[in-house]
C-alpha cells in the first residue's frame, strides 16, 4: 500500500492513471480493436519428449464486442503465421515450411468466437472456431479478465489472458510426432483499446 | 534414430510395390501387359508411404498435401487408357487440372494475368513431361527408365529436403522406392515390366511433390532448381536415339547433379533434425 502511495505522483507525472483513478466499469458490449504492440502469442511444445521449449507469433490482430456479462461477447483474432519466432531463424524457416504451418499456402490462424459464457470472476469461457491449416476446429479456451480501466492518451483499456492446449495434428499438422510434442500450449496476452 | 525413422515409410513403399506388382501380374498378365500391374503396385507403394508419413488421406482435401494421393489416382486411371489419341487428350486433360487442385490456395492471391501466366506455365510443364518421359521410357526400356526415374525421385527427395520441407522430401523418397523397387523386380523377374504404361502415375506425383514445394507457391525450392529437375530427363531424349541407355542415365544424372549444387547453395540446412546451429 506505502508503495502505491509511494508511485502514484510518479504515475501521474507520467500521464497515466492507476487502478486507484480507474473508474468503474461500464455496462454494456463495447468495441476493441487489439494492440499488436502490446499482445503476445506464446507457445510451448515439449521437444524430444524431455524438455519443454517455448516459441511466439510476433504479428496478432483482431477486434472484438465485450461486456462483462460475456452474453454480448464476441472476438476474432488473426495471427500472422509467417511472424514465427523462436529466436533461430533456421529452426523458424522449418516451421513456416510445408512440415509445420505451411505459411505461404495458410498465411493466417484465425479464431472466430460462436459464444461466450462468464464462468466466475472475471473468467470466461470462449467457445468458437480456430482455423489452421485450413482446417477449421471448435475449440473452447479460458479467458481471464486482467485489467480493464481508462488510461490517458491511451483510452479506454482492456486486458484479457488465455492459457488453453490444443493438439496439432487434428488440423492436419502430424510433421515429427513426437519428437516435437503433438499437444501445443498457448498462452494469448491481450490489450486492446476501445473504440470511440 | 532419427534418419532410419525419416527412412521406415520410403523402404515400405518398395516392399509394397514389389509385393504389389507380382501379386498384380498374374491378373493382368505378363510381358507388356504386367505394365498395368506395376502402375497399380506404384500407384499402392505412394499410398503407402503417404499413409506412413500423413496419415489418413483426407477425404475433402484442404491442402496442397492432401491432393497428392488423387492425384496418384487421376495418374493410375490414365495408365489404363490405352488408345493413343484418347491417352494423349487424357494427359492434356490431367495437366489443365492437376495445377489447378494443387495450387488452388495460391490462385485466389493472383491477379487473374499471373493466374493464367502460372497456370498456364504449369499445365505446359506437365503435358510436355507426360508425353516426353513417356516416349523415354519407351525407348529406355524397363530396367534402364526405372534407374532414371528412381534417380530423378531421389534427386527430388533430396532437394526438397535440402530445401526445408522433410515431409515433401520423404513422400518423393517414397516414389523414389518405387521406382527402385521396378528395377529390382524386373532384375528378378524379367516377365514383369513397368515402361510406358508406368508414367502418368510418377510424372503426376512428381509434379505435384515440385510444385508445393516450389518458392513461387508453398515452399522453398529455387527457379532455377525446380526447372533443372524438371527438364532433366528430357535431357536423355536430346541424346541421338543409338545412344546407350547407360549414358542417357548420366547424362539426367548429371543435369539433376547440378540442380543439387544449386539447392544446396540456397539452402539454410541439410538436415531439419539437426541442431539448427
Amino acid at each position: 500500500m506505502k508503495a502505491i502511495v509511494f508511485l502514484l505522483p510518479i504515475l501521474a507525472y507520467a500521464g497515466f492513471h492507476t487502478s486507484a483513478t480507474m473508474p468503474a466499469p461500464e455496462t454494456g458490449a463495447a468495441s476493441y480493436t487489439i494492440d499488436p504492440v502490446h499482445s503476445s502469442v506464446v507457445f510451448r511444445v515439449k521437444h524430444m519428449e524431455v524438455a519443454p521449449f517455448w516459441g511466439r507469433f510476433n504479428k496478432i490482430s483482431g477486434n472484438f464486442e465485450f461486456d462483462e456479462d460475456g452474453a454480448g461477447s464476441s472476438v476474432e483474432i488473426k495471427i500472422d503465421a509467417a511472424s514465427i519466432d523462436t529466436h533461430n531463424e533456421r529452426r523458424d524457416r522449418h516451421l513456416k515450411s510445408n512440415d509445420f504451418f505451411s505459411v505461404k499456402e495458410w498465411p493466417e490462424i484465425t479464431f472466430k468466437s460462436d459464444k461466450v459464457e462468464k464462468i466466475g470472476d472475471k473468467k470466461y469461457e470462449i467457445t468458437g472456431k480456430l482455423k489452421l491449416l485450413g482446417n477449421e476446429k471448435t475449440v473452447s479456451v479460458n479467458a481471464t479478465l486482467t485489467g480493464q480501466g481508462e488510461k490517458g492518451r491511451r483510452g479506454y483499456l482492456v486486458g484479457f489472458e488465455v492459457d488453453t492446449t490444443i493438439k496439432r495434428s487434428e488440423f492436419g499438422m502430424k510433421g515429427m510426432i513426437p519428437a516435437i510434442s503433438d499437444e501445443v500450449r498457448l498462452l494469448i496476452g491481450i490489450e486492446a483499446r476501445r473504440r470511440r | 534414430m532419427e534418419p532410419l525413422r525419416v527412412m521406415v515409410p520410403i523402404l515400405a513403399s518398395g516392399i509394397v510395390f514389389g509385393l504389389a506388382a507380382l501379386a498384380f501380374a498374374r491378373p493382368f498378365g505378363d510381358g507388356p501387359a504386367s505394365r498395368k500391374a506395376c502402375s497399380v503396385a506404384l500407384f499402392l507403394a505412394y499410398l503407402t508411404g503417404h499413409w506412413w508419413i500423413e496419415g489418413t488421406p483426407e477425404v475433402v482435401p484442404e491442402r496442397a498435401l492432401d491432393w497428392l494421393p488423387y492425384l496418384a489416382l487421376l495418374g493410375l486411371g490414365l495408365c489404363f487408357v490405352e488408345p493413343k489419341k484418347l491417352r494423349v487428350a487424357g494427359f492434356v486433360f490431367a495437366a489443365g487440372l492437376v495445377p489447378w487442385l494443387v495450387l488452388g490456395h495460391k490462385i485466389g492471391r493472383w491477379d487473374v494475368g499471373e493466374a493464367i501466366l502460372w497456370l498456364g506455365l504449369c499445365s505446359a510443364f506437365l503435358v510436355s513431361a507426360l508425353l516426353a518421359w513417356e516416349k523415354l521410357a519407351t525407348r529406355l526400356g524397363t530396367r534402364w527408365w526405372g534407374l532414371v526415374s528412381m534417380t530423378f525421385a531421389a534427386s527430388l527427395a533430396y532437394i526438397l529436403v535440402v530445401s526445408g520441407d522433410l515431409k515433401l522430401g520423404q513422400l518423393a523418397g517414397a516414389l523414389a522406392a518405387g521406382s527402385g523397387a521396378l528395377v529390382t523386380v524386373n532384375w528378378l523377374w524379367p516377365r514383369i515390366e513397368g515402361t510406358a504404361a508406368f508414367v502418368p502415375v510418377f510424372a503426376i506425383l512428381a509434379f505435384g511433390l515440385l510444385a508445393t514445394g516450389h518458392v513461387d507457391f508453398f515452399g522453398y525450392v529455387p527457379r532455377a532448381v525446380t526447372a533443372l529437375v524438371w527438364f532433366a530427363p528430357f535431357s536423355a531424349l536430346a541424346l541421338p536415339k543409338t545412344t546407350k541407355p547407360g549414358i542417357a542415365l548420366a547424362v539426367v544424372a548429371l543435369v539433376l547433379a547440378v540442380a543439387i549444387v544449386i539447392a544446396h547453395s540456397a539452402a539454410p540446412s541439410l538436415d531439419p533434425y539437426d541442431e539448427y546451429r
